[in-house]
C-alpha cells in the first residue's frame, strides 16, 4: 500500500503552521536542503513552499529589547553578588589577630564614645525635640551595629566603594556611613548628608536604601543622586536609570500622617526627580533640570530629526527618547505637523520650539509634561 | 548565542559543583528568551531583570538539591514562569492605586516583521493578519502557540512549562490551529514578486 505524502495536501497555512516546516526554513542550510529536493519532486507546490517560506522568515514576535550592556551588567552584579556571599562563610579566619592589635583602638574608642553619649545627654537635655528630628546623627544612633563613615572634605569628589561592590561618588562637604558588612539578610542601608551619586549593584533580595533626613530612598539596581545638605529646606532625588521609590522615614512621620496614607511611596523613573521638604515632609515629583538622553546619541540624533512629521509621532519620539511622558490633546493636535531638527538641543529648548510651532506652551506637572495648545487647520 | 544541548547540559553539571562562571554563561544565554517570555506577562521591564536576576540566584543557592540531569531549557522556563506570576499576583494584592496597564498579566505578543526580507508594506499585511488571529484566541491556547512556534519547545516541554499532560497541550495546539488556519487574503500577497524571491535566496546563502 502506497502512504500518499500529506505535504502534498497542504496550504500555505499548513506550512506556515507546521512544525517540521517552520524548523526547517528557520535553521536553513542542510535542513531545508530537503525541501529544495521534495519540490524537485512536486514542482507545482514550488509557488506555496517559497510563499509559506517567506512568511515564516518575515513574521517574528515584536519584542522591547534590551541592550547588550544592559544584560551584561546584571550578570557581573549577580556574579558579585555571589562572591561576596561566598566570601561571607569564611569571614572569621583572620578576624582574631586583628581583634588584638586593635585593643588600644576599641579603649580610645569606648572614652571617645562616652564622651560623645555624654555630650549627647547634654543635648538631649537641652531640647527634648532634637532626637525625634531625623538627622543623620540620629538616624546612626539608632543602629546597633558598628559603621564606617566616609566623610569628603577635598574639592574633588570622592569614589568610594561599598561593601556589595556598589560605586557611589560623594560630593564635596558630604558624609556618608555604612556597615563594613550588610549583614542584614533583607536590605542594605546607608546614610548620607550631603550630595552623593550611587550606582547600585542589583540585589532583588536586598533592597538598597539610603537614608537622608526625612526621606527613604529605595531601589534594587539603579543610577541616582541624593542631595540632602542639612542646610537646605529639601531633600532632592534624581535617577539616571533603572527605577527608584522614595517614601518619608516612618519612624519620623507624626500620627495624622502615619493615619493617611501619605507614606506610601512614589516610584521615580528616570529624568524625574523628586523634592522632599524637611519642613512637613512632603513630596513633590518634577523632571530633573537636564534630562538626558536614554538612548544611544546616534541613534537619538536619526530620531529627533523631524521632516512634516505628524505631532504625535513627535511627542512619541520624545517619550521614547527621554522616558518620559508627555500629555497632550491627541484629537486636537491630530492635524499638527513639526518641520525641525532638534539635534543639539536640550528637552526643555526642544519643547519650546515645538510649542512655538504649535502656537502653545507646556508645563511640567508631577513629573510629566504637559502640553496647552489649540490646535492646527487642515492645510 | 544558543548553546547546544550537550554544551547546556556541561556548563549545568558545573554549576551543580559550585563554579560561578557556569552560572554567569547561562544566566547570559539565557536572558534573551526568558526576558522575551516574560514580557508577554508584563511590559516592566525593571521587573523582569530583577526576576531573571532572583531566578537565577535560587538557582545558584539550591545546587546541592538539584537534579543532575535536566532539559534545561523547559527548566528554567518552568521556574522562571512560577517565579515571575507569584510577583506580579503579589503586586496586584498591595497595590492600591489603579493598577498600571504594564501589569495586567495577561499573556500577550505582538508579531512584527523583518522588512529587509519582503517589501514592507506586504511584510505589515502580514503581520496585521496573523496578530488579529492570534488577538481572537484565548490567554492558554496564545501562551501554547507562543512556546511551540515561536519559541520552538516540544509539546512535552510546554506540558512540563504549564504543569498540565502533554496530551492536553496536543488538543489545546489542535483547536487554536484549527482557528489560525485561515487563509491569508489575496491582498496580502499582491506586492510578491518573483525577483524579491531570488533576494531572498541572496539573503540566506
Amino acid at each position: 500500500m502506497l502512504i500518499q505524502d500529506p505535504y502534498l495536501n497542504y496550504s500555505l497555512e499548513d506550512f506556515f503552521w507546521d512544525e517540521r516546516f517552520r524548523a526547517d526554513v528557520l535553521n536553513g542550510g542542510k535542513d531545508f536542503a530537503y525541501w529544495e529536493e521534495w519540490v524537485k519532486l512536486h514542482p507545482t507546490h514550488q509557488p506555496l513552499v517559497e510563499k509559506a517560506k517567506l512568511m515564516i522568515l518575515s513574521v517574528y514576535v515584536d519584542n522591547i529589547t534590551f541592550h547588550e550592556d544592559e544584560i551584561q551588567q546584571l550578570v557581573r552584579d549577580t556574579q558579585k553578588i555571589l562572591e561576596l556571599d561566598y566570601v561571607d562563610d569564611f569571614p572569621m579566619e583572620d578576624a582574631t589577630p586583628a581583634r588584638k592589635m586593635n585593643r588600644y583602638w576599641a579603649i580610645a574608642a569606648s572614652i571617645v564614645l562616652m564622651v560623645v553619649a555624654s555630650w549627647i545627654f547634654v543635648e538631649k537635655n537641652k531640647s527634648v525635640n532634637l532626637s525625634f528630628q531625623p538627622s543623620y546623627e540620629n538616624l546612626i544612633k539608632a543602629i546597633p551595629h558598628q559603621l564606617i563613615e566616609r566623610v569628603n572634605q577635598t574639592n574633588a569628589p570622592l569614589i568610594i566603594t561599598l561593601p556589595d561592590g556598589t560605586r557611589t561618588t560623594l560630593s564635596t562637604n558630604s558624609k556618608i556611613s555604612y556597615p563594613e558588612k550588610f549583614i542584614a539578610l533583607d536590605k542594605r542601608e546607608v546614610f548620607l548628608v550631603g550630595e552623593a551619586f550611587f550606582e547600585v549593584v542589583r540585589n532583588t533580595q536586598k533592597p538598597f536604601l539610603v537614608y537622608a533626613e526625612g526621606l527613604v530612598t529605595k531601589v534594587l539596581g539603579t543610577k541616582f543622586r541624593v542631595r540632602s545638605y542639612a542646610i537646605d529646606k529639601e531633600v532632592v532625588v534624581e535617577v539616571a536609570s533603572g527605577r527608584v521609590s522614595v517614601f518619608a522615614n516612618p519612624k519620623f512621620a507624626n500620627d495624622d500622617k502615619k493615619a493617611s496614607n501619605e507614606l506610601s511611596s512614589i516610584v521615580l523613573i528616570p529624568n524625574q526627580k523628586v523634592s522632599f521638604l524637611k519642613s512637613d515632609a512632603s513630596i513633590v515629583k518634577t523632571l530633573v533640570n537636564n534630562p538626558i538622553l536614554l538612548k544611544p546619541e546616534q541613534e537619538a540624533k536619526k530620531l529627533i530629526n523631524f521632516d512634516d512629521t505628524p505631532i504625535y509621532t513627535v511627542f512619541a519620539v520624545l517619550k521614547e527618547v527621554y522616558g518620559i511622558d508627555i500629555v497632550f490633546d491627541e484629537e486636537l493636535l491630530a492635524e499638527c505637523s513639526l518641520n525641525a531638527n532638534l539635534d543639539g538641543y536640550s528637552l526643555y529648548e526642544q519643547l519650546n520650539i515645538i510649542c512655538k510651532a504649535l502656537n502653545g506652551s507646556y508645563e511640567v506637572l508631577d513629573g510629566r509634561v504637559i502640553i496647552n495648545a489649540k490646535g492646527c487647520f487642515k492645510k | 548565542m544558543n548553546f547546544s544541548i550537550a554544551n547546556d547540559n556541561v556548563i549545568w553539571q558545573n554549576l551543580l559543583t559550585g563554579d560561578r562562571n557556569a552560572l554567569a554563561k547561562l544566566m547570559h544565554a539565557f536572558f534573551r528568551p526568558l526576558a522575551n517570555y516574560g514580557l508577554r506577562f508584563t511590559s516592566d521591564k525593571e521587573l523582569i531583570k530583577d526576576s531573571v536576576q532572583e531566578l537565577f540566584i535560587v538557582l545558584w543557592e539550591r545546587r546541592d538539591q538539584l537534579a543532575t540531569s535536566v532539559n534545561l531549557k523547559s527548566y528554567l522556563f518552568t521556574s522562571f514562569r512560577r517565579l515571575l506570576l507569584r510577583k506580579l499576583k503579589k503586586i496586584h494584592k498591595t497595590s492600591t492605586i489603579t493598577l498600571d496597564p504594564i501589569y495586567v498579566d495577561s499573556f500577550s505578543f505582538v508579531l512584527g516583521t523583518e522588512s529587509k526580507i519582503i517589501a514592507s508594506e506586504q511584510a505589515n499585511n502580514l503581520s496585521n493578519h496573523f496578530n488579529q488571529l492570534i488577538a481572537k484566541l484565548p490567554e492558554r491556547q496564545r501562551e501554547v502557540v507562543y512556546l511551540k512556534f515561536f519559541e520552538s519547545l516540544s509539546r512535552e516541554e510546554i506540558a512540563n512549562i504549564l504543569e498540565i499532560a502533554p496530551q492536553t497541550v496536543s488538543n489545546i495546539l489542535q483547536i487554536a490551529l484549527s482557528k489560525l488556519k485561515i487563509a491569508t487574503p489575496e491582498s496580502v500577497w499582491k506586492f510578491c514578486t518573483f525577483p524579491l524571491v531570488l533576494l531572498l535566496v541572496e539573503y540566506l546563502f
